[in-house]
């Protein structure tokens, strides 16, 4: 098999209902996990991951909340991927906890490395964060898939375009 | 009631006689009978390196759990390629690579754990050449799905509650998310590397006839469906096969 040759690419995202933007951005969290999509009937469905990265989070001292918080569905593709839940960020959370984005990615590739040990140049893994630079600026959605091991290099593109003030 | 203390140094002396044992007739040359005898062996073996895991688990020794549970999931995984060789010879080739497969799983656990990450790793590697060299490539599938959530493998409370962490091993036992609820499947695809290597496209057909994807010969001839043009295949798309590790 291949290697994976990662590939970061950041786009302004509409696809999220105004009211999850709101609860987001209101939520007391460092980090909002949301949905990675919506099926037919424009009900979420989660990660399957997404449970586990709750706990990884929680383990690692970050407070992360899920959201809509009920009725959860989840997600399983049964491709090797890993795909992770969205992650959620706005520029007051980046700003009040700088490095919780750089301390989940580093939590997510740990974990991902253990688990796919001797498999990890064939695992993909797909993790987008949507980027909440304030209302009237757009989100922004980072899209990374590819080897685990360049996970690491998301958080300085993550933080760019949370600094970028393009609308 | 005392709990006797594993004797780890002794069964891993059992494993490695019974592994060599194994091994030395894990080759297409060697009696299909005298491979299916090593299998009944390493099966015995497995019970009694079990019973030691769970001994160590009951005296709070989880490094030695997980040890033995590396020696266990190694055990299984020989055995494994030996039901494969046999399972060739008795013309049974779909059977033949869902045994390979399960020694592939098998061995990939054993890579994770620390005391047995170099065999799990070398053994790997074997599986790989066998792979690629016994079987023709074929071409997987993937089932998407959606759930309401499952139990906990190691605690058997709600898996989104408890603190357990998916994928790790708990005195010898892997974490996952069981008994999944509310499951609904939504659409099939194919693939180039899935989850389970067990999912696969079975039968194709030149229109005319369908076709074994590993014998390459005809096992029937095409029915109309009424379904107009376009590809047809035969598909394995979901499996229940149990995750290596997760029962004690």
């Amino acid at each position: 098999m291949e290697t994976i040759e990662p590939s970061i690419e950041v786009v302004a995202d509409d696809t999220l209902p105004s009211a999850l933007i709101t609860a987001a951005s209101n939520s007391s969290a460092s980090i909002v996990l949301l949905p990675v999509r919506y099926d037919e009937n424009g009900s979420p469905q989660f990660a399957g991951a997404t449970p586990t990265v709750e706990k990884l989070l929680r383990e690692a001292g970050l407070v992360s909340e899920t959201l809509p918080a009920e009725g959860a569905r989840f997600r399983e593709d049964r491709g090797i991927d890993w795909v992770a839940p969205t992650l959620f960020v706005t520029f007051a959370m980046y700003s009040s906890n700088p490095n919780a984005v750089a301390l989940a990615l580093n939590v997510l590739g740990s974990y991902i490395h253990e688990f796919f040990r001797g498999r990890e140049k064939t695992t993909s893994v797909k993790l987008d964060v949507l980027c909440f630079r304030g209302f009237g600026l757009g989100l922004r959605r980072v899209k990374y898939k590819g080897p685990v091991e360049g996970l690491k290099n998301l958080d300085k593109t993550v933080k760019e375009t949370m600094e970028s003030r393009d609308d | 009631m005392t709990t006797e203390v594993a004797n780890i140094e002794a069964i891993a002396k059992l494993y490695n006689e019974a592994g060599a044992s194994g091994q030395r007739v894990a080759f297409l040359q060697c009696d299909a009978s005298l491979q299916q005898a090593e299998v009944e062996n390493l099966e015995r073996v497995e019970a009694a390196i079990r019973e030691a895991k769970l001994q160590a688990r009951a005296t709070q020794d989880e490094r030695g759990a997980n040890l033995l549970l590396g020696l266990q999931v190694l055990t299984r995984a020989i055995a494994d390629e030996l039901r494969m060789w046999v399972a060739l010879k008795e013309q049974r080739p779909h059977d033949a690579w869902a045994a390979l497969v399960s020694a592939q799983e098998h061995a990939d656990l054993a890579v994770r754990i620390p005391d047995t990450a170099s065999s799990g790793t070398g053994y790997r590697s074997r599986l790989e050449v066998l792979d690629h060299t016994l079987f023709p490539v074929l071409q997987f599938t993937s089932t998407g799905l959606t759930h309401a959530g499952g139990t906990c493998s190691i605690c058997g409370t709600s898996f989104r509650s408890c603190r357990h962490v998916e994928g790790r091993i708990y005195f010898g036992q892997v974490c996952a998310e069981v008994a999944l609820q509310n499951v609904s499947v939504d659409h099939g695809a194919l693939v180039d590397a899935p989850r389970d290597k067990r999912c696969y496209v079975s039968e194709y057909t030149d229109g005319d006839m369908w076709y074994d994807v590993m014998t390459r010969l005809p096992t029937g001839p095409v029915e109309p469906d009424g379904q107009g043009d376009g590809h047809r295949f035969k598909c394995i798309m979901l499996t229940t096969n149990a995750i290596p590790g997760v029962t004690l």
